[in-house]
């Protein structure tokens, strides 16, 4: 999508071993179950089945063809595929015999592939190889290996969950600093942020949600990916349109991680993110008001004052009663749905 | 499939798609071109005009401070906190997969009561007071590399949890029981038979570790006075504490010279920017195993 970064690396984003059987006139796989690791994110394989043919023009075999899927669990842009190694009973063919049919727009060499900057082989969605072999392939066992090949593309969304709450309090600080932060430059009467309580409750709000997006929409998309298609099938046989998927599709089948992660975020309520809290105001005494939490008060309490009872019995409030509220919570989603309770 | 064929609903919906997430990716790199940008802006500028997405004046002598006899004190940081990182990640891979394979073996009688010690404290725990307690007058970690390593090292339950389920999933008892027939002893299942078949495990919890460990600032907080054993990123904090409480106390004679001394803005952003680069260039390679690693832990912790 745009404003994802492109790298240009190679990876191989994964490979395919298959034995195949070819009873004429169509070929098949006849072992699938691929014992050595994972193949694509979410499925165990990149070359369907059953899909290996013979191509034929005028009643001669020219060629064979099979099936794939992408390996990589978001799909990319076609202009990022470089040709695959593909190798079968031994011999390599290499990127120039090889054709690539995806989206239902035909066959298309990978060289024409480069110029498709904006069409996407989205997850799930099947393409055809087809590979340019006189004579095709002889009926009997193949072994194709396939090593599927595509410049990393990388959305750099996550970047925010890798860096640390000292590294996020700089940042913050570049924006909301007192005469040369980034928001009080273009603003006519300066605020002093990191004295106004006021704006704070907002900004670690968003702070917050800023450093989790990443997190938070690859535990969706996990659920996402085990939706089943059909349902989708079924909603544009029915003429929905992308909305309505979403909404009468999506929407309500994520409906018990929604609710099971929001119900987990309400039992965590007592355990703060304490980077956040303490990093992210640069503990800021006039803020104390907003961003004081039991992290940090037990934090001021034993380090600064040095107060080890009221740490203590802040900590243990803190143990006691965030445990009975996760356990509350814990109750609550069980009965709602088992699979997702923590015990 | 017929995804090629789109109608007008779908187009418009593309747009609005690639309008949300442009902006959602927007969201996440633009802060950090800030913090590029404002490392690359000659200080006055950055004092006078302040900081902007484009350098107003561009200078690298943030980067020329840094790395000339005046950073040593940056590199001793950097130098501690990659032994940190590498001496935690290496011992957490050693033991916590041990603990996990002793708790995940059905023929071992008191793995039950053995698992609810260890998952138990995952929601109930003592909190920091008595941790702080018992690794500072118990184990004196204070003020030593221990102190960056230890505390984390043993309280991870969660990371314990992932390679228990993966064990269970994945090795098939009667794959130990072959290779005891064969006279294979204990040790030697784990290291030759366990290990190498959750290698992607290993991998992904020990990416996450590592991450941990080099963004970890708490311990540092904690546990380390001595500035000779300061972390790159307790080291970033504690100069712009000393920043904070400067600018605080300005108007007492002296403060001025002593804040004229500080790094400047641009600087602290050059630092800041050291900081995430390891992470920032290493992060296309980890990607992958990170998002697997999210993924498999599903619900957050």
């Amino acid at each position: 999508m745009a404003g994802s970064k492109q790298i240009a690396a190679i990876s191989p984003a994964g490979c395919g071993t298959k034995t195949i059987t070819v009873p004429h006139p169509s070929l098949y796989l006849r072992d699938f179950c691929n014992k050595k690791g994972v193949r694509s994110m979410f499925d165990n394989f990149l070359i369907r089945p059953d899909s290996l043919k013979n191509d034929y023009q005028n009643g001669e075999a020219v060629g064979f063809q099979f099936s794939v899927k992408i390996a990589d669990y978001r799909g990319c842009f076609l202009s990022l595929h470089n040709g695959y190694y593909i190798e079968c009973d031994g011999a390599v063919y290499s990127r120039d015999v090889q054709t690539f049919e995806v989206n239902g727009k035909g066959e298309r060499t990978f060289d024409e592939l480069k110029k498709c900057v904006w069409e996407h082989w989205d997850y799930g969605t099947e393409a055809i190889v087809h590979v340019k072999k006189p004579g095709g392939l002889e009926a009997g066992n193949h072994r194709i290996w396939l090593q599927q090949t595509i410049l990393m593309q990388y959305g750099y969304a996550l970047l925010p969950q890798l860096i640390s709450m000292v590294i996020v309090a700089y940042i913050v600080f570049a924006l909301l600093g007192n005469e040369t932060g980034m928001i009080n430059s273009m603003l006519k009467d300066p605020v002093n942020f990191y004295q106004e309580p006021k704006f704070w409750p907002f900004i670690l709000v968003f702070v917050y949600i800023w450093k989790q997006v990443g997190y938070n929409s690859i535990i969706f998309l996990s659920a996402i990916v085990g939706i089943d298609r059909r349902l989708y099938e079924a909603a544009k046989v029915d003429g929905a349109t992308k909305w309505q998927q979403i909404w009468f599709v999506t929407l309500p089948m994520l409906r018990s991680t929604i609710i099971t992660l929001m119900l987990l975020q309400v039992g965590r309520i007592f355990y703060s993110d304490f980077g956040l809290f303490y990093q992210v105001p640069m503990d800021s005494g006039a803020l104390y008001d907003v961003t004081n939490t039991v992290d940090t008060y037990v934090y001021r309490s034993l380090m600064v004052l040095n107060n080890v009872s009221i740490a203590s019995a802040g900590s243990t409030y803190q143990a006691v009663v965030g445990f009975a509220l996760v356990f509350c919570v814990n109750l609550v989603v069980r009965r709602l749905d088992r699979n997702n309770a923590l015990f | 499939m017929d995804s090629s064929v789109k109608s007008a609903g779908d187009k418009r919906y593309q747009v609005i798609i690639i309008v949300i997430l442009s902006f959602f990716a927007a969201m996440a790199i633009l802060p950090f071109i800030l913090l590029v940008s404002s490392s690359f802006t000659e200080d006055a500028t950055l004092l006078t005009k302040g900081y902007s997405f484009i350098p107003r004046k561009f200078s690298a002598y943030a980067y020329q401070y840094l790395f000339s006899s005046n950073g040593i004190k940056i590199f001793r940081a950097y130098g501690v906190t990659f032994a940190v990182t590498i001496i935690g990640t290496g011992v957490s891979l050693l033991i916590g997969p041990m603990l996990a394979w002793t708790l995940s073996r059905r023929d071992y009688k008191r793995a039950k009561i053995l698992s609810f010690m260890v998952f138990f404290t995952m929601l109930f725990n003592g909190g920091i007071v008595p941790s702080y307690l018992m690794w500072t007058t118990v184990f004196r970690v204070k003020n030593t590399l221990f102190g960056l390593v230890l505390p984390s090292l043993l309280f991870n339950g969660f990371y314990i949890l992932l390679y228990k389920n993966n064990f269970t999933a994945n090795i098939h008892p009667a794959l130990v029981e072959a290779a005891k027939i064969d006279g294979a002893g204990e040790l030697y299942i784990y290291f030759h038979i366990v290990l190498p078949l959750s290698l992607p495990i290993l991998a992904t919890i020990g990416l996450m570790v590592g991450l941990g460990y080099w963004n970890d600032w708490t311990n540092g907080l904690y546990y380390v006075n001595d500035t000779h054993l300061y972390s790159l990123q307790q080291f970033l904090k504690s100069i712009i504490d000393n920043i904070n409480n400067l600018s605080s106390l300005s108007g007492n004679a002296g403060v001025g010279e002593a804040l004229a001394k500080m790094p400047g803005s641009s600087i602290r952003m050059a630092m800041a920017v050291v900081g995430v680069l390891p992470v920032m260039i290493l992060y296309p390679f980890f990607q992958k195993a990170f998002v697997a690693g999210i993924a498999l832990g599903g619900v957050k912790e």
